[in-house]
């Protein structure tokens, strides 16, 4: 399997000198979920806009399907490349369905073959088209707002998807509904279809759940890079301090009853 | 006022009237083209919003006849009072349309434009769909200001001869005839209402559904 996408030594360093990525080397096998960890400020966020070059590293290479981004032409890597985000960013004053397909609006793609992939993609989201095309995103929940954006992330067909936090402002329950829809849309994807997803959540468990890679930063720092499994034995000590951040409630109810 | 009165100024009355819809008018259309581009492109530059809008500030300050006075002596402008009236009145409307301009385009919610930029929007299609129409009432309720503000002051321009609905004014003013004076205020008056009742309306109906 090649990379999909490869980060070389990667340095981000803000105007005033502070260094947010520290040399990142990274490769992600196309069509695998990758899920970064880390606390907050460690560098994920930046990372991942490093693809798509929202932000642009200041050293080092990034490599999306083995073209340096840099020499990419902008709006062609972008349109190439699915975005969601927590805050979803749908566009307030279009219907959910032109929401979801305007990427192809953008590309020029007709009106009815727009409305067609929309509507398929609405229904992939689990949103009934019939019941929500016309809508605006105000008149949605969250759950729903996120579900838009993840169908306009996916209307291009992009073979890249970048997720920063999709589900963090979401409830437990809605947030799990979430990561069903999602893991069932990644795994019916045909070959042609087929995603690298590259995912920032704070959120052991999803990333347990979704990805195939476990990425661990800290300080700017590439701390580990593991399965799931790997990650989870894993006796490195930031690993293990990240992993023992989680369900401690669990455990002290766990304790009570011995 | 009598019938006498009417019959007298009556076509004077919406001539003037329509004179001063043309100074105000024409004024509105030259802000809107400098000032909406200039709003857009402080968007762009931030760095020089203060000092732009400074500027505008500025000009909005000057006594609105020291500023015919200032225009009268210069070439090609002085030769004609509309011209003088036209420019002047401009210069007034610059700073809310510019303002409004640029205060509603650095309103949007970041995220809409994060996404639009990372869909691959170009900058175009970003202005067209995106901010433009989300910036709209925002634009529209500065337009509407600089209209009412302009509607009043167009009446100064009189006093260059630039003639419009002050000419009532100033003439009932030197001959102590108050029906004058209102023949030329009531029609000002009321067209300022009627600019903003309409402009109003456009601003509801252009005002983007919340987020």
């Amino acid at each position: 399997m090649s990379a999909a996408i490869e980060f070389r030594e990667v340095c981000f360093a803000t105007a005033q000198g502070r260094l947010l990525l520290d040399h990142i080397s990274l490769a992600l096998e196309a069509g695998t979920t990758t899920a970064i960890l880390g606390r907050s400020g460690s560098g994920k966020t930046t990372l991942l806009r490093t693809v798509n070059r929202m932000v642009e590293h200041t050293g080092g290479e990034v490599l999306v399907r083995g073209e340096d981004v840099k020499a990419a032409d902008l709006i062609v890597l972008r349109r190439g490349i699915g975005y969601v985000i927590q805050e979803t960013g749908l566009f307030p004053h279009f219907t959910v369905e032109r929401n979801a397909g305007i990427v192809l609006e953008v590309e020029g793609v007709a009106r009815d073959e727009r409305t067609r992939r929309g509507h398929d993609l609405l229904g992939k989201v689990g949103l009934d088209p019939e019941k929500f095309a016309r809508r605006l995103p105000h008149q949605l929940s969250g759950g729903q707002r996120q579900r838009v954006g993840l169908a306009r992330a996916l209307a291009a067909n992009p073979q890249i998807l970048l997720m920063d936090e999709p589900f963090g402002a979401l409830d437990p329950l809605t947030r799990t509904e979430m990561q069903d829809m999602l893991r069932r849309l990644l795994s019916e994807m045909t070959e042609r279809e087929k995603k690298t997803v590259l995912m920032v959540t704070h959120d052991l468990d999803e990333a347990l759940y979704l990805a195939q890679r476990i990425v661990l930063l800290h300080e700017g720092k590439l701390i580990a890079s593991l399965t799931p499994e790997e990650f989870m034995r894993s006796e490195q000590a930031e690993v293990k301090a990240y992993i023992g951040a989680f369900h401690r409630g669990l455990k002290n109810t766990d304790e009570a009853r011995r | 006022m009598s019938g006498n009165f009417w019959t007298q100024f009556g076509g004077e009355i919406a001539t003037l009237t329509l004179e001063h819809l043309w100074l105000t008018g024409g004024a509105m259309l030259f802000a809107t083209a400098i000032a909406v581009p200039a709003g857009i492109w402080l968007t762009r530059a931030p760095g020089w919003a203060k000092s732009v809008i400074g500027l505008a500030n500025v000009l909005q300050t000057i006594p609105s006849l020291a500023m015919f006075g200032f225009l009268l002596p210069l070439p090609w402008l002085g030769e004609r009072a509309a011209r003088i009236a036209v420019v002047a009145l401009t210069a007034y409307a610059l700073l809310p349309i510019l303002r409004n301009t640029y205060a509603g385009i650095r309103g949007i919610d970041p995220a809409v434009i994060e996404v639009a930029k990372a869909l691959g929007l170009t900058g175009q299609q970003r202005l067209f769909k995106v901010e433009l129409p989300l910036a709209a009432s925002f634009i529209l309720a500065g337009l509407r200001t600089a209209t009412v503000t302009c509607v009043g002051i167009a009446t100064i321009a009189a006093a260059v001869g630039a003639g419009g609905l002050g000419e009532l004014i100033f003439r009932g003013v030197a001959s102590v005839d108050n029906r004058l004076v209102l023949a030329g205020a009531i029609p000002a008056a009321l067209l300022a209402l009627a600019a903003d009742a309409v402009l109003g309306l456009l601003e509801r109906w252009f005002r983007a559904p919340a987020a």
